[in-house]
């Protein structure tokens, strides 16, 4: 009786949940999965639903399997033990457990060509790069997509009996779906300059100058994937109180008030950092999200067993089993929050190793081959930092309970995601070590020739400030004319002189104003004749 | 890519030291060796990943003083800028790319030219946009006809 009945409860809520956060959320699966799986007509078209099946990624597949195992009542309803809430929020390509991945399956295999760090031609790794971008740009997009409309189906989603529902509540809730929704704006717009940027550098003939125009947009994509990641682990909370409130009248609305508050004190300070796309704030905030996500992931089980207990004690077990049953699913159609951890230590051994199709937690692909290459390529050419995106990798596979207090992954992951000692030495100059984080910031395109640059098509998010350098004391002179030859002559500020007068003196060779790409090519090959690196920050 | 390591240590210790090991006694030698390259590619020729263009000029610069050749220096870098921007040599027809590439070589080797040579440089360049030189024109050496008409020899 109460397996038949939770089945009935848990079928529904399978086919309620498809279409309104299942198929969307995975639509950049689509072109990752070749599977074809067709589930007869007469078992969907029961319940009125068409679906197509490349829309479908394995995870439905294994819904679906279930639901046909179910309906022959050969299988358990109960999960087994410690895959309750095993499927998490998987990037692009990467699926849960998969059918083929059954545990006996073949150890994975050590990735056939771990890709090397060899040179390429510039011009082709300034391609490779800009497609990476976009591609993780569209990876992103799709995310918030899918977020977005899942926030204004929530918040729609009229009050059930009792006036219940996170749109019920005589609104208390609203506050919790508008935070939500205010985090859009910003995603929107950061993801809006990325592309925008990316434009503009494929347009730029010097391929050096493309690489630098890319890594501008490193901080704003590491903003926004791990923004919408986290935007994602709200709308599980937002999910979890909608079903609370309608079902489980025995949690009182004033207690789901205060843990949702909780959890947003919680989320906050992180989403504002990457809100405020500050690139400092950002990499701290993507390092410490593991840890976030953990925190995260006990509030979600807190609030669900709480709510599970509310409705024991109040004498209603068999609502309390189906509210169970529907919490489950919600835990395990959650987009973002990993899995709770192990509970037996034994299983605490079970790490990620790099396999054949990609990033595997025990038999389970984690993160896509093909999602490992697109990052590989961008934390090579210095858009993505590593430990930003290892803290993307730790999320995704769940690993965000373990106290690593290095947060490193293994070698074999760190070395297909592009870590390298060039890559580590980018990030040292680059950042806080080697005093680089106190070194001066230096304006390329000279500050008092502002108007000259602006009227050439530096604004926005290509304006004057966006092209800065932080040097060294000693290159800082060098340039600016201390560290000169001794001449005969002193050259006070020698690189604004001489770029300036590059610049205005083609300009009068062309008898035309020269373009925003064209003074970029000119300040391209000027600052490889000076040796200044092609790492811009703002100014 | 540039990583600025050019500008650590000395710098013009390590310039010379790397002339020397290639078997020339000034820097100028090892330019006049090499015609018509790039001084990006002398640079990275010396080292590639710690000598910086600039630095390859200021020392030919600084050397066409004691040899009192600094016209002939200048007519250099000009040779040097061009076969950087038009390895083809000057362009048949001037179309957007191609007056964006003689603009982007001469408005250079303005920025280039030391100040006592400035002015020379900017009535040399008039008179090439005056008279531009024939198609296909490349000169392969400061003592190119054409460039010695424009920028001749003061200091002989």
């Amino acid at each position: 009786m109460w397996m038949s009945r939770g089945c009935v409860v848990w079928l529904l809520w399978t086919l309620a949940l498809l279409p309104r956060a299942g198929v969307g959320r995975y639509s950049g699966l689509q072109r990752h999965l070749k599977l074809s799986l067709r589930p007869g007509p007469s078992l969907l078209s029961a319940w009125g639903w068409t679906l197509c099946a490349d829309w479908l990624c394995p995870r439905w597949a294994g819904l679906l399997v279930a639901f046909a195992l179910l309906t022959n009542g050969c299988a358990s309803l109960t999960p087994p033990p410690g895959r309750e809430s095993n499927l998490s929020y998987t990037p692009r390509g990467a699926s849960g457990p998969t059918l083929a991945d059954g545990p006996g399956e073949e150890p994975p295999r050590a990735l056939a060509s771990p890709p090397p760090s060899q040179p390429e031609p510039g011009r082709q790794s300034a391609t490779l790069t800009r497609q990476a971008v976009f591609g993780l740009v569209d990876d992103v997009k799709g995310t918030t997509v899918s977020v977005a409309s899942a926030l204004s189906k929530l918040a729609a989603r009229p009050p059930g009996l009792g006036n219940r529902g996170l749109s019920g509540v005589n609104g208390a809730f609203t506050r919790y779906l508008d935070y939500g929704s205010n985090q859009l704006p910003w995603l929107h717009s950061a993801l809006g300059s990325t592309t925008m940027l990316t434009n503009a550098a494929s347009e730029i003939a010097d391929s050096d100058m493309e690489l630098g125009i890319l890594r501008m947009t490193g901080p704003r994509l590491q903003a926004t994937m791990f923004g919408s990641m986290l935007l994602a682990a709200w709308l599980d909370f937002l999910q979890l109180a909608d079903i609370v409130l309608r079902e489980c009248p025995a949690y009182s609305a004033e207690r789901l008030f205060m843990d949702m508050h909780r959890v947003q004190r919680l989320i906050e300070p992180t989403l504002s950092a990457l809100a405020s796309q500050d690139p400092e704030q950002v990499e701290a905030a993507a390092t410490e999200l593991p840890e976030l996500m953990g925190q995260l992931t006990r509030e979600f089980g807190s609030i669900r067993d709480g709510a599970r207990m509310a409705m024991e004690s109040s004498g209603r077990l068999m609502a309390a089993a189906q509210l169970v049953e529907m919490l489950t699913l919600v835990s395990t159609l959650r987009m973002s929050l990993p899995r709770l951890p192990p509970a037996a230590p034994a299983t605490l051994g079970v790490g990620l190793v790099m396999g054949s199709g990609g990033v595997m937690a025990g038999s389970q692909i984690v993160v896509s081959a093909e999602w490992v290459e697109m990052i590989r390529r961008l934390v090579q050419a210095g858009v993505l930092s590593l430990p930003a995106v290892s803290a993307a990798v730790r999320i995704h596979g769940g690993q965000v309970m373990m106290a690593q207090a290095n947060g490193d992954l293994p070698e074999g992951i760190r070395d297909a995601l592009g870590d390298s000692p060039e890559v580590r030495g980018m990030q040292v100059t680059g950042r806080a070590g080697a005093g680089m984080s106190k070194a001066p910031k230096h304006h390329v395109l000279p500050e008092e020739f502002r108007a000259w640059f602006e009227k050439r098509g530096f604004r926005g998010d290509m304006d004057i400030d966006k092209f800065c350098v932080r040097l060294e004391q000693a290159h800082h002179q060098a340039i600016h004319g201390g560290g000169n030859w001794r001449l005969g002559r002193t050259w006070p500020n020698e690189w604004n002189r001489m770029i300036m007068e590059a610049l205005r003196e083609a300009e009068v060779e062309a008898g035309r104003m020269l373009t925003r790409n064209e003074v970029l090519n000119i300040v391209a090959s000027r600052m490889k004749r000076y040796d200044i690196p092609m790492k811009f920050i703002q100014g | 890519m540039t990583d600025g390591r050019s500008w650590q240590g000395n710098w013009k210790a390590r310039l010379y030291e790397r002339v020397r090991e290639r078997g020339y006694d000034s820097l100028t030698a090892f330019a006049e060796a090499r015609p018509a390259v790039s001084l990006n590619q002398l640079a990275e020729e010396l080292g590639k990943d710690d000598i910086a263009g600039v630095q390859v000029l200021g020392g030919l610069h600084a050397e066409a003083e004691q040899l009192k050749q600094v016209t002939r220096f200048v007519r250099d870098v000009l040779v040097r800028e061009l076969s950087e921007s038009l390895p083809n040599g000057w362009p048949a027809v001037m179309d957007d790319e191609s007056r964006f590439q003689v603009a982007k070589a001469l408005g250079c080797w303005s920025a280039d030219t030391p100040d006592t040579h400035k002015e020379r440089v900017r009535r040399a360049r008039a008179a090439l946009r005056a008279t531009p030189p024939p198609p296909g024109w490349r000169p392969l050496g400061p003592d190119d006809e054409l460039l010695r008409t424009l920028l001749p020899d003061e200091e002989a």
